[in-house]
């Protein structure tokens, strides 16, 4: 059999890796537009199909330690004790649930707040429209972390009455900004563990805490608190920490014996139990 | 070949990508504004202004224009272009912001009402009062909401609302609205608080136009102990009350406690804002008058000079203006009106140091008796009328 000479076969080789090497990008590139729009379609669209209101349902346990004595003064709606603080730590296990169509199912949406103030912990085996999905979450349940700059109440100037140009503000402040600082988003893994006797939480290599939940009379069920002012809970287990210990470049939390609250949650963007944006 | 082919196929393919808008944007602008926060926290505002100008756009170009993000960002940017100083920008940065927020989550949001405050806020710098007024009504229109979430702290709009009263001499419109505010601030953040202190301070000038001085001093003492303990003894803070005290004083012919008051003042403006500023120069106004009436009044410290000046660019205008202060007319607002130097803000008044005055002024001040008025003279192009005010003893030894 006659072999075709080699050069006309590299030519044909050629052409083709020419034409390929035309297509394939364009279709992966067509193929990242078409997905990137996915993406920014789905958490955007709905917002101005539903008059602006953003829509979300997520339901599953909630785990949280603090740094207030049990059951944490806080949570009846009083200033913190023993600190004049309350630093936590939470994860919302999300059984089932999706924020503007993405699904959420099995992910951990947490954080913590500490002296420099507050960094939310994320689920780090979510997507990347469930990572962004799950930032807008956090933003729904504790407020938006861009807080609004007010302005500095009037303190009115006397100078005037002597002549002076009179000022609106006699004050030298100009402006407040109120509020935690926001740390920002980090994605960790989240081991969230419970039992009929305990609750863990772990955040990678920073640490969590573990809390024994607390037996009531008959020594087999667990005492609870209904209608807490602080977590979207209806009824909140109580326990006490083990430990809870916490610590990245900003913060760092060592306790222990601490308050603890577990429960179930069934919240969204239209009942009550979600905190609002605040300010 | 092939690879410049496959590098020119790519290099198309990656111009006609659509801007970034996934995670990793995402989380940039979460960086951006954990930025801004950290900026506004550090004091470093212009820095923090253009952070929030950075996210405006960002989130313009990335995300839905009615996004609540954008109209937070649109509401710190204005803010911040409002402390410093530029009125007009902030204006229609307010309003876009509060279109967004009236649009998205409604009319009496916390939201709405925090940006309608500050709107409130620019329009009283900005001398429209009634427009200000009306914002702030409109806000405690709300204020049957019930309490929890929505609950917003009503406070600076009650005290802002009772400042609007103060001026048109609704006393006790005022004083009712005053009152709550300081009530409210006490509870919820405490007595020593910078905001109770400023409440009392409006109290306090309340108590001055009603003619009560005793009251009025009582409760100015009361502010600065407050202000003292929050600021420290050397916050300018501090010093916009002490102002306030001097001027009650002077307002009562309590011309030695008045300039202590106005003293104290300027000894804690200088060093802190400069002599440059606007602050610094009606203190330094306020001393020159008690000095330049009182002759056993001595600017402190001894040897610095106090006089006024007047500049402009022509002869002719620098003669007919000394004229009208010969005949008697007012040299701080012919300073005010006329006068192309920085120290038109201060009426006029300079207080400087001899060492550091140009030879030429120096020279008159010189010449010149305390209280008496030079010629008009130049100094490169400028014309200069200067009245002393005030000079050191010479120095023994």
């Amino acid at each position: 059999m006659k072999k075709k000479p080699l050069i006309v076969k590299n030519r044909q080789t050629k052409n083709l890796l020419l034409i390929l090497a035309v297509v394939i990008p364009m279709v992966v590139a067509a193929a990242i537009t078409v997905l990137s729009n996915q993406d920014e379609e789905t958490l955007s669209s709905p917002q101005n199909r539903n008059n602006g209101a953003v829509s979300w349902h997520i339901k599953g346990k909630l785990s949280e330690a603090c740094t207030c004595d049990v059951p944490c003064t806080c949570n009846f709606g009083e200033d913190p004790t023993p600190h004049d603080y309350c630093y936590a730590a939470w994860s919302y296990w999300i059984e089932e649930g999706e924020f503007q169509g993405v699904s959420l199912n099995n992910l951990q949406v947490g954080g913590v707040e500490g002296e420099r103030g507050f960094r939310a912990l994320l689920d780090v085996r979510g997507n990347p429209a469930q990572r962004r999905a799950m930032e807008e979450l956090t933003y729904a349940l504790g407020g938006r972390m861009v807080c609004l700059v007010r302005l500095w109440p009037l303190k009115a100037s006397a100078t005037r009455l002597i002549g002076a140009k009179s000022r609106g503000q006699g004050s030298i402040l100009h402006t407040s900004y109120l509020d935690r600082e926001f740390l920002g988003f980090d994605y960790v893994n989240i081991g969230h563990e419970i039992t009929k006797h305990k609750t863990r939480l772990q955040f990678g290599e920073r640490g969590g805490f573990e809390a024994n939940f607390i037996m009531g009379r008959d020594s087999n069920r667990p005492v609870t608190v209904t209608n807490n002012v602080s977590w979207p809970i209806e009824v909140s287990i109580k326990g006490k920490t083990t430990y809870f210990r916490y610590e990245d470049k900003d913060m760092k939390l060592d306790y222990r014996g601490t308050n603890c609250n577990h429960g179930v949650f069934d919240i969204s963007s239209d009942n009550e139990g979600a905190r609002p944006m605040m300010q | 070949m092939l690879l410049f082919s496959l590098f020119q196929a790519l290099a198309v393919v990656v111009l006609t990508l659509p801007p970034p808008q996934g995670p990793a944007e995402k989380n940039d602008l979460a960086q951006l504004a954990v930025t801004f926060g950290r900026l506004y926290r550090e004091g470093r505002i212009q820095e923090a202004r253009g952070t929030a100008a950075a996210l405006v756009k960002r989130l313009d170009a990335t995300r839905d224009r009615s996004d609540l993000d954008v109209a937070a960002n649109l509401n710190n940017q204005a803010s911040l272009s409002y402390a410093e100083g530029e009125l007009d920008a902030a204006e229609p940065l307010y309003k876009r912001a509060l279109e967004i927020y009236e649009t998205v989550v409604g009319s009496n949001h916390p939201s709405s009402s925090s940006v309608r405050y500050n709107l409130a806020g620019l329009y009283i710098q900005q001398g429209r009062d009634e427009a200000a007024q009306s914002l702030y009504e409109h806000i405690l229109g709300f204020g049957a909401q019930p309490e929890g979430r929505h609950r917003q702290n009503p406070a600076e709009v009650l005290n802002n609302l009772g400042v609007l009263f103060l001026k048109q001499q609704k006393f006790k419109q005022a004083e009712t609205l005053l009152a709550e505010a300081h009530s409210i601030w006490v509870k919820e953040i405490g007595p020593d608080s910078p905001q109770a202190a400023i409440a009392i301070s409006n109290l306090a000038l309340l108590q001055a136009q009603q003619g009560d001085f005793a009251e009025a001093t009582a409760l100015y003492s009361k502010a600065l102990e407050v202000e003292e303990s929050v600021f420290g003894p050397q916050h300018p803070e501090l010093a916009t009350t002490l102002n306030n005290l001097g001027a009650l004083y002077r307002l009562h012919r309590k011309p030695r406690k008045a300039f202590e008051a106005h003293q104290r003042a300027l000894s804690i403006f200088e060093p802190t804002l400069g002599l440059g500023d606007v602050l610094t120069l009606e203190t330094v106004w306020f001393l020159g008058e008690l000095v330049s009436r009182s002759k056993d009044l001595v600017a402190s410290p001894a040897d610095y000079n106090v006089f006024q000046m007047l500049v402009v660019q022509s002869p002719t205008e620098a003669n007919t203006l000394y004229q009208s202060i010969r005949i008697g007319e007012n040299f701080a607002a012919i300073a005010i009106n006329h006068s192309v130097d920085e120290s038109a803000k201060a009426g006029g008044y300079v207080r400087a140091n001899p060492v550091n005055l140009r030879a030429e002024i120096r020279n008159q001040l010189v010449m010149l008796k305390t209280g008496g008025t030079s010629e008009p003279f130049e100094v490169n192009g400028s014309w200069f009328v200067i009245r002393k005010i005030y000079e050191p003893p010479p120095k023994k030894g």
